[in-house]
């Protein structure tokens, strides 16, 4: 998982001498995974963007610092989460509550097309859109850290370690904060979960 | 099945679906015991749904772009701030000489010997200027000799008078 030499790690010691250009690949390779943990985090779409920028902008700043000690991802998420925190810490200060707060997809939503009445039954699509908007719901509504740790959890380039890291945890500590995550969704996503197919099936 | 054991198969499944012969493992365990068949059966029906979540939050187009603008003026502000101050200045100049430690040794030699040269001229100067005084005192003592003996009684004054500084009608009229 962690194993192999990390290439992004090179390009930021590129950055840290001053090639602007290896940090436009960073950008370009991260801004998305960077986005979705920020929007997943501070659960606002109309902020994520603008702080994802920002977290960019403070790893720019901060390449003359920069120490290869740990992956590039591992720094970046952190740096990532850090600054999500921040900005929860000011909205909970100024208690500016978003509208989108508890429907993450409301945009989608808005955007979505009215359902075709001449089908008479609803499409794969609207399904999956409606688990998804589902999950996404389920996993806005569990604490911060939990939520984050199970995000990171997917990514294959982290390890457990890497993921303790980001989180300013111990590795069992990660650990446990995941397990009780998973359980509170299954919880939530009980009607979901397609059980009793291995008693047939495998 | 110790629980340990049980941990591992569960922290293997959070990362993704486990391979061929894992999964042939889970099977097997799976059917020794109806508990963990559930669970294992959970966390992998879990792992498909969250598979499912996408990223949430589709990037604009001009993303990268934006980025890179911010960092450009990030730089130059950073120059900007480099070149205003004098000490920041100095610091640059300094660095231009990094990895030439003989040129640095220089530096510090060159300014010792334009001090030292500095004061060299600067006594010399000193030294001139007092020579010139004595040469047009002596001409003053040859052209009026009584001039020598109004000088020694000023002189005597002053000293019998503790911290006399200021200017005395004595003094003035004795001068005259």
């Amino acid at each position: 998982m962690a194993t192999e030499p990390d290439a992004d790690a090179d390009l930021m010691l590129r950055v840290r001498d001053g090639d602007v250009l290896a940090f436009e690949m960073l950008v370009e390779k991260y801004k998305q995974p960077v986005t979705g943990l920020v929007y997943r985090i501070i659960l606002d779409a109309s902020e994520a963007e603008d702080l994802a920028q920002n977290v960019f902008l403070q790893a720019y700043k901060s390449a003359a610092t920069y120490q290869a000690r740990a992956r590039f991802s591992t720094w970046l998420f952190t740096i990532a989460r850090n600054l999500c925190l921040n900005e929860l810490r000011r909205r909970s200060r100024h208690r500016t509550e978003s509208l989108e707060q508890f429907a993450p997809d409301s945009e989608d939503a808005v955007e979505r097309p009215l359902p075709d009445t001449k089908t008479p039954l609803p499409s794969d699509d609207a399904l999956h859109s409606e688990l998804e908007q589902k999950i996404a719901q389920s996993m806005a509504e569990l604490p911060e850290q939990q939520r984050t740790a199970i995000l990171l959890c997917r990514r294959d380039d982290l390890s457990y370690e890497d993921i303790a890291k980001i989180l300013g945890l111990s590795l069992s500590a990660t650990k446990s904060t995941i397990y009780r995550g998973r359980e509170t969704l299954k919880e939530k996503l009980k009607p979901y979960l397609k059980t009793g197919e291995w008693k047939t099936s495998k | 099945m110790n629980e340990q054991e049980l941990n591992q198969i569960r922290e293997q499944l959070w990362r993704g679906k486990p391979g061929e012969a894992e999964w042939k493992r889970l099977l097997e365990l799976a059917s020794r015991d109806e508990s963990l068949r559930q669970c294992l059966e959970e966390e992998m029906a879990l792992e498909e749904l969250t598979s499912q979540m996408t990223e949430g939050c589709k990037v604009s187009s001009n993303f990268t772009a934006i980025v890179m603008q911010n960092v450009r003026k990030t730089n130059a502000f950073q120059k900007r701030q480099a070149n205003s101050s004098p000490f920041a200045r100095l610091s640059n100049f300094w660095n231009l000489f990094r990895g030439q430690p003989l040129i640095r040794m220089a530096f510090p030699l060159v300014i010792a010997v334009a001090g030292f040269s500095a004061w060299q001229v600067h006594e010399g100067h000193q030294r001139l200027l007092m020579a010139n005084q004595v040469a047009f005192a002596s001409e003053a003592f040859q052209s009026a000799p009584q001039l020598g003996s109004e000088m020694e009684s000023v002189r005597q004054f002053t000293a019998s008078r503790d911290g006399a500084n200021q200017p005395d009608l004595e003094l003035l009229t004795l001068m005259k």
